[in-house]
C-alpha cells in the first residue's frame, strides 16, 4: 500500500484530522531530530530543548503550510529542514545573554561548529557542503536523507517517489557519486 | 570508462549502505590517475558519511536519536526502542565489557529509587545497556541552579538513596560511583539513582581496575588500593549529602596523591563548621557516613537510613510541627538545561497527538524579546520607514509595502503615536531619519528584507531621530509560511523594548494566513491606493484572490470594501455609486463578521452609511466607533471629516482632516481634502494656497487641479481657473461638467452651454452625475432645470447630493421652497451652515 502523500496529510491535519497529524509527526519528527542533533552545536542543546523546538517547528510549519510548487516529498523535507533550522536559530538568539552593542553588529558572533563539522573537520565539511549544492534538489535531499537524517531506503523511495527500495538505493548511490565528483580535490 | 563508472557507483552504493570499504585495496587497483583521484574523493565523502551516520546511528534494535551525556566509560543516548515502542536511555560503552552479566543482575532490581535497567547486549563490538528514560534534572544541575540544599531536603534525598542502595546491595552489586551527576530528581519528585557505569567491581570479585569514580567521593580505603564494599558506597553517599548542603567536600585536594595525603593526615572540614545551622542529628548521620575508618560507618544502607530518619524526626520535634516523610521539599523544580523528556508513543499516541493538536493553534512563530539597549530619549511617536528589499525582484515590493503597513498598524497602542505610515523611499538611510524627524517622530523603524528561496530574513532597527543613534536592532529569520505574522511579532518586540503599552493589535486574533494570500492582499492594497479605476479593479482582483485562499482573512475583506467604495466615489471612479455600494457593503459586513473590531471595516461601513445611505446618525456612530478602536487610523479621520463637513460641522471637520494630515504628512490626497473643506467654508484663498502646495509636490494630481480650478473661479480668478480646468482630461464627463460650471459662473454662457451639451451627450454612454448638471444649470440661472436635476439626483441616489446643505454653489437657490423641501427630505441635522468670511 502506498503511503499517503504528506501534502494530503497536511491538508487533512489543517482541517482538524488528528490522526493525519500523528502520521506526519511520526514520519518527520524522528528524522529531523536526528538531523538536528548532527547539525546543531552543542551549546544549542545546553541552552534550550532542541527536541521540543524541532517538534514546534514542524507543527508551526504544517499549520501555516500552503502549497508551494508541489515538487514532491523531498522538497517538503528540504523546506522542513530550513524551518527547523530557522526556528532554532531564532530561539537561540532569544535566549542568548550576550549583551548587545549600539552599533550594528558586523556578523553573528562566532559560530560553534556542529558535531558533524567537528567530526570531519571544517575543511572537509565545507567541501561536502559546497559539493551538495551542485546537485539537483531531489538528489541533494536523497543524500542528506540517507546520510544525515538516517532514512531507510524504503523511506527514501517514498520521498523521491521511486518504485522500489532498489531504485531508491541506486538513486542515492548515483547522487553520492555525483557529490564525490563535485568535491574539489584536497589542496 | 564504463567499468570505471560502475566501480565508482558500486563504491558509492557501499557508502550509502554503510558497509566497510577496503580503501587501500580499491585505490591500489585503480586503473588510472583519474580513477585514483575519483576514489580519493569518494573516500573523503565516506568519511563524512561515516561521521554523519555515527551521529544518527542505529545500534542493534535501537534508533539513536540524541546524545544525553557522555563520560569516561561511554555515552548515553536517547534512543527509540521499537520493541517497546518507547524511548529509552541507551548507554553505549566505549569498549566491549563483561558488564552484560552485571546488567542482568541490575535488571532484576525493580525499585522506585533505582533506574530500571531494561537490558544489555553487545552488538558490533560495543556493549550497550538500556534503561528507563528519566525525565528530570540531576542533583548537580539543581545544586548549580539553586544553591545548597536545606537539611530536610538533603535528608530526604539521602533516605531515598539509602533505600536504593539497599536494593542494589541485596543483589550483591555495588554502585561505585555515587555523585550528584548520577542522581536524578524526576519531574514528580522521585529520587532516582542512575548510572551504574563507572564501577567495574562486583562484590566478591577482584578486578584489576583503574580508579574510577570521582576522587572526592571515593572512600579513603579505595584510594589506598582497597576493595570496594558496601561501606565505601555509603561513604560516597555521605559525601554527596555533605556536598548538597555545603557545595564543598569533607576532604579536598588538587591531585590524587595530595588527596591520599589529606586523608591520611585526617585533614577534613567538619560539617558543623561549614554549616553551623544544621541540626545535630543530621550532622551525626553525615559524620558517621563519612567516617575515615570504614568500621565507624553505618554497617548498611538500612542503618544509614535510620540515622537520616532520625534527623528528619528530630527536626520535626524542634519545630513542633510534623514533617511527613512523604512531603516534597520546598524547593520548586524549575526548568533548566538538563531536562530529559519521557515520551510514550504507541498505545498513548492518540492522547499525545490530541495534546499536540490542542497546542497547535496556540503556537506562534515569534516570541517577545530581548535585550534593551540604552534607550536614550523617551519615544512617544514613531514612524516606520518602508522596508528595503535586497537582492529580490520588483515582484516583492507590494509585499514589503504591506509588511511595512502592517508593522505600523501593529505598533498602534496606548502610549505611542504612529505617524506617517509610509515615508517615501529615498536614497540613503540618513534621509529617512531626517524625514522622520521632520514629521515629528521621535524614532523611526528601519528594516531590510532579504529573500533566499523560501527563507526571509529581516534586519530591523529602531533609530532615535534626534541623536541618529540606533537604539535597538534585531534580526528575524522566517520561512515563507511565517512571514505574514512577522510584522506583528516585530511590533510586539519593539513595543516591549520601548516600553509602550502592549499594542492593541495584540488583543486581536493573530494573523494566520499563508504568504501567498498575504502577497495578494499586499498587491491589492498597493493597487487600490492609486484611486484610479484600472488599478482599483486590478486591486479588487488581488483582494478576491487573497480571499479565495484565505476566506477568513478579515483585512482582505476590508480592503475589498474600501476598493469598491473608491470605485463608487464619482471623483475617482466610473461606476454608478449604487453598483459599487452593494459590493462594498457585502465585503465590509463580512469583514466585521470575521473581526468585529477591525477599524477598517467599521470605517467602510460608516462611509457607506454617510455617502450612500444618507443615514447620518448611523454614519456618525460608526465613525466614532472606528476611531475609538484606533484613534490613529488616518482614513477614518479623513472620511469622518468629509461627513462632518457635509453636516455643516466645520470646526470638527477641520479638526479631523487636520488629524489625518498629521498622521500622514506626506499624503497629497489629504492635503487636497483640507482645501476641499476650506472651499465649502468659502475660504477660497486659503484653499488655493493649500492646493498649490499639494501640486508642488505632485504636479499632475488631477483631484487637486480640478479643485484648484473651481476654487480660483469661486475666488473670482476666472481665467486662471478655467485654464487649470482645461488641463484635465475633458473626455470625462465629470471634468467637462466642472469646466461648464466654471464658464457659467464666469458668465460665459456660450461656452457653458456648449460644454453642458457635451456632458449631457455622454449620459447614455456613462454615468453623469445629475448633481453636477444641476450645478451648471444653477450657475446659468436656470432654477427650474436645476431643481429638476437635483430631484433626479435625489431619486437616482447620486451621492454628491450629500453636500447639498453646505455647497456654496447653490446659495442662489436657498430661498427656493423646493430646495428647502429637498433639504428636509434628506433629513440633514438642524445646525445651519456656518459660513466663513
Amino acid at each position: 500500500m502506498d503511503p499517503e502523500s504528506s501534502f494530503e496529510l497536511i491538508e487533512r491535519a489543517q482541517a482538524g484530522d488528528e490522526s493525519a497529524l500523528g502520521v506526519l509527526l511520526a514520519r518527520y519528527l524522528p528524522r529531523l531530530r536526528r538531523w538536528a542533533s548532527g547539525r546543531l552545536p552543542r551549546y544549542a542543546r545546553e541552552m534550550t530543548d532542541t527536541d521540543d523546538l524541532v517538534q514546534e517547528a514542524l507543527l508551526g510549519t504544517f499549520r501555516n503550510f500552503d502549497t508551494f510548487d508541489n515538487r514532491g516529498e523531498w522538497a517538503l523535507q528540504a523546506y522542513l529542514r530550513r524551518a527547523v533550522m530557522n526556528r532554532i536559530r531564532n530561539e537561540l538568539e532569544r535566549v542568548s545573554t550576550r549583551p548587545r552593542v549600539s552599533e550594528f553588529p558586523e556578523t553573528l558572533p562566532s559560530r560553534e561548529p556542529s558535531p558533524l563539522e567537528q567530526a570531519v573537520g571544517a575543511e572537509l565539511f565545507q567541501r561536502y557542503e559546497t559539493a551538495l549544492e551542485e546537485l539537483s534538489g531531489a538528489e541533494r535531499e536523497a543524500v542528506i536523507a540517507r546520510l544525515e537524517l538516517g532514512c531507510s531506503y524504503q523511506e527514501i523511495a517514498t520521498l523521491l517517489e521511486k518504485p522500489s527500495v532498489d531504485a531508491a538505493r541506486m538513486t542515492v548511490a548515483r547522487a553520492l557519486a555525483k557529490v564525490a565528483q563535485a568535491m574539489t580535490p584536497t589542496p | 570508462m564504463a567499468s570505471e563508472e560502475s566501480r565508482i557507483e558500486a563504491l558509492a552504493a557501499a557508502i550509502a549502505d554503510g558497509k566497510d570499504i577496503d580503501w587501500d585495496l580499491s585505490e591500489s587497483s585503480a586503473g588510472s590517475d583519474q580513477e585514483r583521484a575519483a576514489l580519493g574523493r569518494l573516500h573523503q565523502l565516506e568519511v563524512v558519511a561515516r561521521a554523519a551516520r555515527a551521529l544518527t546511528a542505529r545500534w542493534g534494535a535501537f534508533e539513536i536519536r540524541s546524545e544525553i551525556g557522555s563520560g569516561t566509560f561511554g555515552t548515553v543516548y536517547r534512543a527509540w526502542y521499537a520493541q517497546l515502542e518507547c524511548e529509552v536511555a541507551l548507554k553505549l560503552l566505549h569498549r566491549e565489557h563483561a558488564r552484560v552479566k552485571e546488567a542482568c543482575l541490575l535488571a532484576q532490581i525493580r525499585h522506585p529509587n533505582v533506574v530500571s535497567v531494561l537490558g544489555a547486549d553487545t552488538v558490533a563490538g560495543r556493549t550497550g545497556i538500556w534503561m528507563e528514560l528519566v525525565s528530570g534534572q540531576t542533583l548537580k544541575t539543581i545544586l548549580q541552579n539553586q544553591g545548597p540544599f536545606g537539611p530536610d531536603e538533603a535528608a530526604l534525598i539521602g533516605r531515598d538513596l539509602c533505600r536504593a542502595l539497599a536494593a542494589v546491595h541485596q543483589k550483591q552489586i555495588l554502585h561505585g560511583d555515587i555523585k550528584p551527576q548520577n542522581v536524578m530528581r524526576e519531574a514528580g519528585g522521585r529520587t532516582v539513582l542512575m548510572d551504574f557505569g563507572a564501577g567495574d567491581a562486583s562484590l566478591g570479585e577482584s578486578n584489576d581496575r583503574s580508579l574510577a569514580g570521582s576522587p572526592a567521593y571515593l572512600a579513603p580505603e579505595l584510594l589506598s588500593g582497597g576493595q570496594p564494599t558496601v561501606r565505601s558506597d555509603l561513604y560516597s553517599l555521605g559525601v554527596l549529602l555533605y556536598h548538597l548542603v555545603t557545595g564543598g567536600f569533607p576532604v579536598t585536594a588538587s591531585s590524587l596523591d595530595s588527596l591520599r595525603q589529606a586523608h591520611a593526615a585526617g585533614q577534613r572540614q567538619l560539617l558543623r563548621d561549614a554549616r553551623p545551622d544544621l541540626p545535630s542529628a543530621f550532622l551525626r548521620a553525615i559524620d558517621r557516613a563519612t567516617a575515615a575508618d570504614p568500621a565507624e560507618r553505618p554497617e548498611s544502607a538500612g542503618a544509614l537510613e535510620r540515622l537520616l530518619e532520625e534527623a528528619l524526626g528530630v527536626r520535626a520535634a524542634d519545630q513542633s510541627g510534623p514533617v511527613a516523610p512523604g512531603n516534597q521539599p520546598a524547593r520548586p523544580s524549575t526548568e533548566s538545561s538538563g531536562v530529559v523528556t519521557w515520551l510514550k508513543w504507541g498505545a498513548a499516541a492518540m492522547i499525545l497527538v490530541s495534546g499536540i493538536v490542542a497546542t497547535w493553534l496556540a503556537l506562534s512563530p515569534g516570541r517577545p524579546t530581548g535585550a534593551i539597549i540604552a534607550p536614550g530619549a523617551v519615544v512617544r511617536s514613531i514612524t516606520v520607514a518602508p522596508l528595503e528589499l535586497h537582492g529580490t525582484s520588483a515582484e516583492r515590493t507590494a509585499l514589503a509595502a504591506a509588511m511595512t503597513a502592517d508593522l505600523a498598524a501593529s505598533l498602534e497602542g496606548p502610549g505611542v503615536t504612529v505617524k506617517g505610515r509610509a515615508l517615501p523611499l529615498t536614497g540613503a538611510a540618513g534621509d529617512t531619519i531626517t524625514q522622520a524627524s521632520r514629521i515629528g517622530a521621535d524614532a523611526v523603524v528601519q528594516g531590510s528584507v532579504s529573500i533566499d528561496g523560501e527563507t526571509f530574513r529581516l534586519d530591523m532597527a529602531v533609530v532615535d531621530t534626534q541623536s541618529r543613534r540606533s537604539i535597538w536592532q534585531r534580526s528575524y529569520t522566517a520561512i515563507s509560511a511565517d512571514v505574514p505574522s512577522l510584522p506583528r511579532v516585530i511590533a510586539k518586540d519593539i513595543a516591549g523594548v520601548l516600553s509602550f503599552g502592549a499594542p492593541t493589535a495584540g488583543r486581536r486574533p493573530p494573523i494566520a494566513v499563508s504568504l501567498l494570500a498575504y502577497d495578494h492582499f499586499a498587491r491589492g492594497k498597493q493597487l487600490a491606493e492609486q484611486r484610479e479605476p484600472a488599478p482599483l479593479l486590478r486591486g479588487i482582483e488581488q483582494f478576491e484572490e487573497a480571499i479565495r485562499l484565505e476566506p477568513s482573512y478579515a483585512p482582505a475583506w476590508a480592503g475589498l470594501a474600501s476598493a469598491w467604495i473608491a470605485l463608487g466615489v464619482p471623483a475617482f471612479g466610473p461606476l454608478r455609486p449604487f453598483e459599487a455600494r452593494g459590493r462594498a457593503r457585502e465585503a465590509a459586513l463580512k469583514a466585521l463578521d470575521l473581526d468585529p473590531e477591525l477599524p477598517e471595516a467599521h470605517t467602510a461601513l460608516a462611509f457607506l452609511s454617510y455617502f450612500h445611505d444618507w443615514n447620518w446618525p448611523a454614519a456618525d456612530e460608526r465613525f466614532q466607533r472606528a476611531l475609538r478602536l484606533n484613534p490613529n487610523y488616518a482614513e477614518a479621520h479623513h472620511w469622518f471629516a468629509d461627513y462632518l463637513n457635509a453636516m455643516g460641522r466645520f470646526d470638527e471637520a477641520m479638526a479631523h482632516i487636520t488629524a489625518a494630515c498629521d498622521l500622514e504628512p506626506l499624503s497629497v490626497l489629504y492635503q487636497r481634502d483640507v482645501a476641499w473643506h476650506l472651499f465649502f467654508q468659502h475660504r477660497y484663498p486659503e484653499a488655493i494656497t493649500q492646493l498649490r502646495s499639494a501640486l508642488s509636490r505632485e504636479p499632475t494630481y488631477a483631484p487637486a487641479i480640478s479643485l484648484l480650478g473651481r476654487a480660483l473661479v469661486a475666488n473670482g480668478d476666472v481665467v486662471e481657473g478655467i485654464a487649470e480646468l482645461r488641463r484635465l482630461d475633458l473626455a470625462k464627463p465629470a471634468n467637462a461638467a466642472m469646466l461648464a460650471y466654471a464658464y457659467a459662473a464666469a458668465g460665459d454662457r456660450p461656452n457653458a452651454s456648449a460644454w453642458l451639451s457635451r456632458v449631457t451627450a455622454r449620459e447614455t454612454a456613462e454615468y453623469v452625475s445629475p448633481y453636477s448638471i444641476a450645478l451648471i444649470e444653477a450657475a446659468l440661472g436656470h432654477g427650474d432645470r436645476a431643481m429638476s436635476q437635483l430631484t433626479r439626483a435625489f431619486q437616482e441616489q447620486d451621492s454628491t447630493i450629500v453636500n447639498l446643505k453646505v455647497d456654496p454653489r447653490f446659495d442662489a437657490l436657498r430661498g427656493d421652497a423646493r430646495f428647502t423641501r429637498l433639504l428636509a427630505q434628506l433629513r440633514f441635522p438642524e445646525s445651519s451652515p456656518q459660513a466663513g468670511q
